[in-house]
């Protein structure tokens, strides 16, 4: 598990700090850093290339770097460098936690899972609803695209978590009860949702963009073998608020495993959100909150549990009311 | 009867239903839409909304709405458990107040009799009515000597690990377990209402007077 993410220069984060649990929800106001810190979270495939900040001065700043500090039996360090050079070219270099420079290749211990098996997803609904050439391992891309193909092999592998899946598609959506599939040309593949009255099979793509992100959002907590680390952009992007508790309970299945019974090793979630509904739900889990404010063209990312007094601030009142009053920062500056 | 339910959950809403059935003897239909409270700060508004929602519904026709919201850490009702206390903080008058100002407003309707509300509070979290007859140390007495004292005898995360066995329950655990403690908490109301004398006792009582009282013709 990640424990922390240290940005240097990399886009708006000039020198801050993200600490990591779990699950951990992101909240702030726009162009705080929030979807920068989630391609953090997949440094190991992050571009450095137009990454340095907007007013930093190449000669007294021209160093770039990712820091990733991880725990568990294996936990370790490491810094991804990257100087500017002639012609737009960067050069990367990786570092140890004595900052001695290494190889590039991630080595077979707690880095190998985060550098290969870390996803994020920036999810939208034409992608979700698109058609899915079927290959091998098919898995969710960033964007969405592959969702068909990916309940096809769920359904195929593990039947009785498919079946699961759609019990609680059913009480997320009661207007809808199975997943089904299509097959819209050779060698494709597209996903229907039937109805329960008058069994109808809608095509995903006559299927609201809400409706499809949850779908993809209850996928990934049915999956038998999720990706160890998920980055989640705006989980409750397009759904009513009163389905975000169970866009809640998706993430905790994720992460917590042990809380609803499952047995396979724990999904690292860090999720962003502008959504105060949302943030409700984790009123009693305030360790799970950072709060991203823009401080002097820095950013600054604080756990909720650091800031002074924040019991004394939240009382009784509800977490989304509290953040969005500006009590915990993490709200849009003066205009 | 068809009643509306105002509760912070769907799973507190399954465990009032069973229980506004036992205390009024008979079955409870929820007429939809399924009224949620959201933070103590908005409560007089979203009642002030539900009451006359409620009442002039035309996808429905309840006959009375019941509101059941925790307290929290809020200073619990002195007194007497149908009158107003003077606390201003106390949750079960402000909302007991904020119903009786929106049923105040509403108009009479032709063919529709008057609307029939209870409130009940639970001490400090529903999850503490649930533990009741399997823990002894939880009860609302308890809640207020230890609140007095400075203390905080059960937190809400060790109330809900109590009852749902992880302090992050899904809500289909959640209305599982709330459904199962409602069931097994209704088939003893008078030790429901001795350990929760205020929060329940003021619901059952107003639940009570729902039911015309029986006259000998």
């Amino acid at each position: 598990m990640i424990k922390a993410i240290h940005f240097k220069n990399f886009k708006a984060l000039r020198d801050t700090t993200l600490p990591l649990g779990r699950l951990t929800l992101l909240v702030g106001p726009n162009g705080s850093g929030k979807s920068t810190a989630l391609q953090g979270v997949n440094f190991w495939k992050v571009s450095f290339r137009n990454t340095l900040s907007v007013g930093v001065d190449l000669a007294t700043h021209p160093e770039i770097s990712i820091t990733v500090r991880w725990g568990g039996s294996n936990a370790g360090m490491r810094t991804i460098k990257s100087t500017k050079s002639l012609g737009q070219n960067f050069e990367v270099r990786h570092f140890d936690k004595r900052n001695h420079q290494i190889p590039p290749s991630p080595p077979a211990d707690g880095l190998l899972a985060i550098a290969h098996g870390t996803r994020v997803y920036s999810l939208n609904a034409t992608a979700l609803a698109s058609p899915v050439t079927m290959v091998p391992k098919i898995e969710l891309r960033a964007e969405g695209h592959g969702l068909a193909g990916v309940l096809e092999r769920l359904r195929d592998d593990a039947p009785e978590r498919f079946e699961a899946l759609n019990e609680e598609l059913g009480r997320w959506l009661p207007e809808f009860d199975r997943v089904l599939f299509d097959t819209p040309e050779a060698g494709k593949k597209a996903i229907r949702l039937r109805t329960r009255q008058g069994q109808h099979a809608i095509p995903a793509a006559d299927i609201s963009q809400g409706t499809l992100l949850a779908l993809a959002i209850l996928t990934l907590a049915y999956l038998p073998d999720p990706p160890p680390i998920i980055g989640l952009e705006e989980p409750g992007r397009g759904i009513h608020p009163r389905l975000l508790r169970d866009v809640h309970d998706a993430m905790y299945r994720l992460a917590y495993p042990e809380s609803v019974g499952e047995r396979r090793e724990p999904v690292q979630v860090v999720a962003t959100t502008h959504s105060p509904y949302l943030l409700d739900l984790f009123r009693d889990h305030p360790e799970e909150i950072v709060i991203a404010d823009k401080v002097e063209g820095n950013v600054r990312f604080t756990r909720l549990i650091d800031i002074p007094n924040y019991q004394d601030i939240l009382a009784d009142a509800a977490l989304g009311e509290v953040w969005y009053s500006g009590a915990l920062g993490g709200v849009p500056g003066d205009r | 009867m068809n009643v509306a339910i105002l509760s912070e959950s769907a799973a507190d809403e399954a465990a009032v239903r069973l229980l506004v059935e036992a205390v009024l003897g008979q079955p409870v239909e929820l007429v939809p839409p399924r009224y949620r409270a959201r933070g103590w700060g908005a409560i007089p508004d979203t009642i002030a909304a539900t009451v006359p929602a409620v009442y002039y519904s035309h996808s429905g026709s309840a006959e009375g709405l019941v509101v059941v919201l925790d307290s929290n850490s809020s200073p619990v009702h002195t007194g007497a458990v149908a009158a107003l206390c003077d606390d201003v903080r106390c949750r079960l008058c402000m909302a007991r107040r904020a119903v009786a100002r929106a049923v105040g407003k509403l108009r009479a309707v032709v063919h529709r009799g008057p609307l029939r509300t209870a409130v009940g509070l639970a001490v400090p979290a529903i999850e503490a009515w649930y533990l009741c007859g399997n823990d002894p140390n939880v009860s609302e007495n308890a809640w207020v000597q230890a609140r007095a004292e400075g203390q905080r005898p059960y937190p809400p995360n060790q109330l809900k690990e109590r009852v749902y066995g992880t302090d992050r329950p899904s809500l289909e655990r959640e209305t599982a377990c709330a459904t199962r403690e409602a069931v097994r908490i209704a088939s003893d109301l008078d030790m429901l209402e001795r350990k929760f004398p205020i929060g329940f006792g003021a619901l059952r009582s107003a639940l009570g007077n729902w039911v015309a009282p029986k006259t000998d013709a």
